[in-house]
């Protein structure tokens, strides 16, 4: 099977050089051998160089676990074409789209933005008025305001302006750290970025499993969640339980219930615009109307380690207020791509999509952990999912915010030992790897294996129960803390999804970046 | 700046207890640690060795005690150029485990990966439960090197990590040479297919 495989990738080589005469066209047997080489993500998301992701895997040394590639380059729609963002001061002056005279504007405004909190008195007047208002105050051309409000500040036409100058500043501030980006991606995709911080929580004795799911919460009579009992029936004490949202049957009545991401995967042979060395693109489609939202777009190939060489993954994200991604996503699909329906139309330069994927989830990530946690027993926490921002700022405030409420007073993901610098002192005692038992019961009895209940509305068990099941996890367990702390997260890599549920160590919160169901 | 040519990423996996930390610890620091439990604490270790004239630094992966449930991630094997498995040759339960985890490598990690399959604990050889024939040609049918070693005695070990220490820098320099792809050179591991070349 193997060797089938690799004479047909060693076939796909040879195909190269006449591909570059005539484009190639792929089957779908010729996709499907290569599975191996996609990694899609569920809910991809960009690192700002010198935002709070960055700054945490630096801290935390974290960012051993992973390698990382530039967004190289920023577009938008104009006039019905794709055109460079403008966005640091060389990207200005070389920049065609712009005159001199808006030159001299963008810089002006890029110098002032970065340091506006010293300046109020040129903005105050207009602090909670409409972005653009101010942007045509400082008679910026249409082109301009363009660039600035969809690609640099990323914001709406309609949002308050000093929220809008913030925005833009952290756009700003994060360009030429690792040189004339405002972006990293992980290298293989966002879903790599929890399994850096699973890695970092197992060398300090967290303990995680992959292929399992947390089915019950068990609950005790002061409505208090003591434990869980996972998908292979085993019993798991723990103090707390960190899940999305998604994963409760509270709805959260009225509360956001309007809210969606709509997204969309493409498999493209081609990528959205040519370029002499293959890029990491961020495309962002202003919407046709101001009160309309943006699409923003993710292009990545081969070199990002997305998908096999002569494919791109394109991601496509919008925010929406009803769950029909296909209706709000399709006008991007469509101004980028070819038809889906048709033939491969080799007059085209448009890429032609191989495989596509329309898909919607609700959207939380603005409620506050208060509002999500209603309902639910106590040491429940429950998280917002990763919405559709550009960046994982909510997500790391988030993550920090539970571990405050968990370890109050503890210092959030402290920076690791190096490896050099670990003194052992010998531990003794039999090899705990030899036991399956760590923080685990084993042999749930029937009587403990709820039926119905799902988490929040559980099966509820007597406090003796749960005090013999946690002494008893003491005794066994080589390292009884090891599951003190349940994180739930689904995270997808591959086509083979693996639904990964990490049971941490309290002092290794784990955020939910990247991630959803 | 730090004083090595070459830098190699060397990953070991297999069951729980088989002697991953020991022999990572025999080789890296020259001790075997009595009654060692599950690894806690070791994230990856680094050995500077010396071949042909040109320092190389290893850095030996240790699994960090994720193989206890079976949750080893892909991100591991991203860019290792070397892999190590381990089983215990006084038990059965660790070889019979082998398909498993070669299944895994050959899901994640990169196609040019030079493997090597371990049977650690030469020390217990009364004790032993797997043949070396057996071993051997489990090794073969994979396309794997083969080595029987013991952390305790440090039987082997060096040898296991020069040896791929060797061939690494091999590989590296014949393709310096030749400023060309791999192709030819390592082809004893079946095919020079990277997902990240």
């Amino acid at each position: 099977m193997q060797q089938v495989q690799e004479d047909e990738d060693q076939q796909l080589e040879e195909n190269e050089a006449a591909e570059a005469v005539r484009r190639k066209v792929w089957t779908w047997k010729e996709l499907f051998d290569q599975w191996r080489r996609f990694n899609i993500d569920l809910a991809p998301k960009l690192m700002f160089c010198r935002g709070a992701m960055v700054d945490l895997l630096v801290q935390s040394r974290i960012s051993r676990y992973a390698e990382f590639k530039a967004v190289s380059r920023l577009l938008t729609v104009l006039g019905g074409k794709l055109e460079y963002v403008p966005c640091s001061r060389s990207d200005v002056f070389s920049s065609r789209y712009v005159s001199m005279l808006e030159k001299r504007m963008l810089m002006k405004l890029i110098e002032f933005v970065l340091h506006y909190q010293d300046r109020a008195d040129d903005y105050e007047g207009y602090k909670d008025k409409p972005f653009s208002e101010f942007l045509q105050k400082r008679k910026l051309t249409s082109t301009l305001q363009h660039f600035v409000i969809h690609s640099i500040a990323m914001v709406s036409a309609n949002t308050p302006t000093e929220e809008a100058l913030q925005a833009m500043q952290y756009f700003l501030k994060s360009l030429g750290r690792y040189g004339n980006t405002a972006f990293l991606w992980t290298l293989y995709g966002s879903g790599e970025l929890p399994q850096c911080f699973c890695r970092m929580s197992a060398v300090f004795g967290g303990i995680y499993m992959l292929r399992t799911t947390a089915d019950y919460l068990i609950v005790d009579d002061t409505n208090v969640c003591r434990g869980m009992i996972d998908s292979e029936g085993r019993r798991l004490t723990c103090k707390n339980v960190i899940m999305d949202h998604s994963y409760t049957t509270t709805h959260h009545e009225g509360i956001h219930s309007d809210r969606f991401v709509s997204r969309a995967v493409l498999i493209t042979d081609k990528t959205v615009r040519e370029s002499e060395n293959e890029e990491v693109t961020f495309l962002t489609i202003p919407p046709p109307k101001p009160a309309e939202e943006p699409v923003r777009v993710l292009e990545i190939g081969h070199t990002a380690c997305a998908s096999p060489k002569g494919t791109y993954v394109v991601h496509l994200t919008r925010k929406s207020s009803s769950p029909d991604a296909k209706t709000d996503l399709m006008p991007a699909v469509e101004l980028l791509c070819q038809s889906l329906e048709a033939e491969l139309d080799y007059s085209c330069e448009k890429p032609k999509v191989l495989w596509s994927m329309f898909f919607s989830y609700q959207d939380k990530s603005d409620m506050s952990l208060e509002d999500l946690r209603a309902g639910q027993p106590g040491g429940v926490h429950v998280t917002g999912g990763p919405g559709c921002s550009v960046g994982y700022e909510h997500a790391v405030k988030q993550a920090k915010q539970i571990f405050e409420q968990i370890c109050p007073g503890e210092e959030f993901l402290p920076p690791a030992p190096n490896p050099e610098d670990i003194i052992y002192d010998e531990p003794s005692g039999d090899n705990p790897g030899h036991s399956n038992k760590a923080g685990f019961e084993d042999n749930c009895s029937d009587e403990l294996k709820p039926e119905e209940s799902r988490s929040g509305n559980g099966h509820q068990f007597s406090e003796q129960e749960v005090h013999k099941c946690e002494d008893e996890g003491g005794d066994d367990s080589p390292t009884p803390e090891a599951a003190e702390n349940v994180g739930k997260e689904s995270s997808t890599k591959d086509e083979n999804q693996t639904e990964t549920v990490l049971v941490e160590s309290i002092s290794k919160e784990c955020p939910q970046g990247g991630q959803e169901e | 700046m730090e004083d090595y040519k070459y830098l190699f990423k060397v990953v070991l996996i297999g069951n729980a207890g088989v002697g991953k930390t020991c022999l990572v610890r025999r080789f890296t620091q020259g001790l075997f640690p009595p009654g060692q439990g599950a690894t806690i604490g070791v994230d990856f270790m680094i050995k500077t060795v010396e071949i042909g004239g040109d320092k190389v630094k290893l850095q030996v992966w240790d699994t960090a005690g994720q193989e206890r449930f079976r949750s080893i991630t892909q991100s591991y094997y991203h860019s290792a150029d070397a892999l190590v498995l381990v089983y215990d040759i006084t038990s059965r339960e660790s070889f019979n485990s082998l398909p498993g985890w070669v299944k895994e490598v050959e899901q994640y990690a990169s196609r040019k990966i030079i493997s090597v399959l371990v049977g650690n604990k030469l020390d217990l050889h009364t004790e032993r439960e797997i043949t070396v024939e057996e071993g051997n040609s489990c090794a073969e049918s994979h396309n794997m090197r083969f080595l029987e070693t013991s952390a305790k005695d440090a039987d082997n070990v060096d040898r296991l990590f020069l040896d791929i220490a060797v061939e690494l820098t091999n590989n590296v320099r014949n393709v310096e040479i030749k400023n060309g792809p791999i192709e030819e050179e390592i082809r004893d591991h079946g095919s020079v297919q990277g997902c990240c070349r």
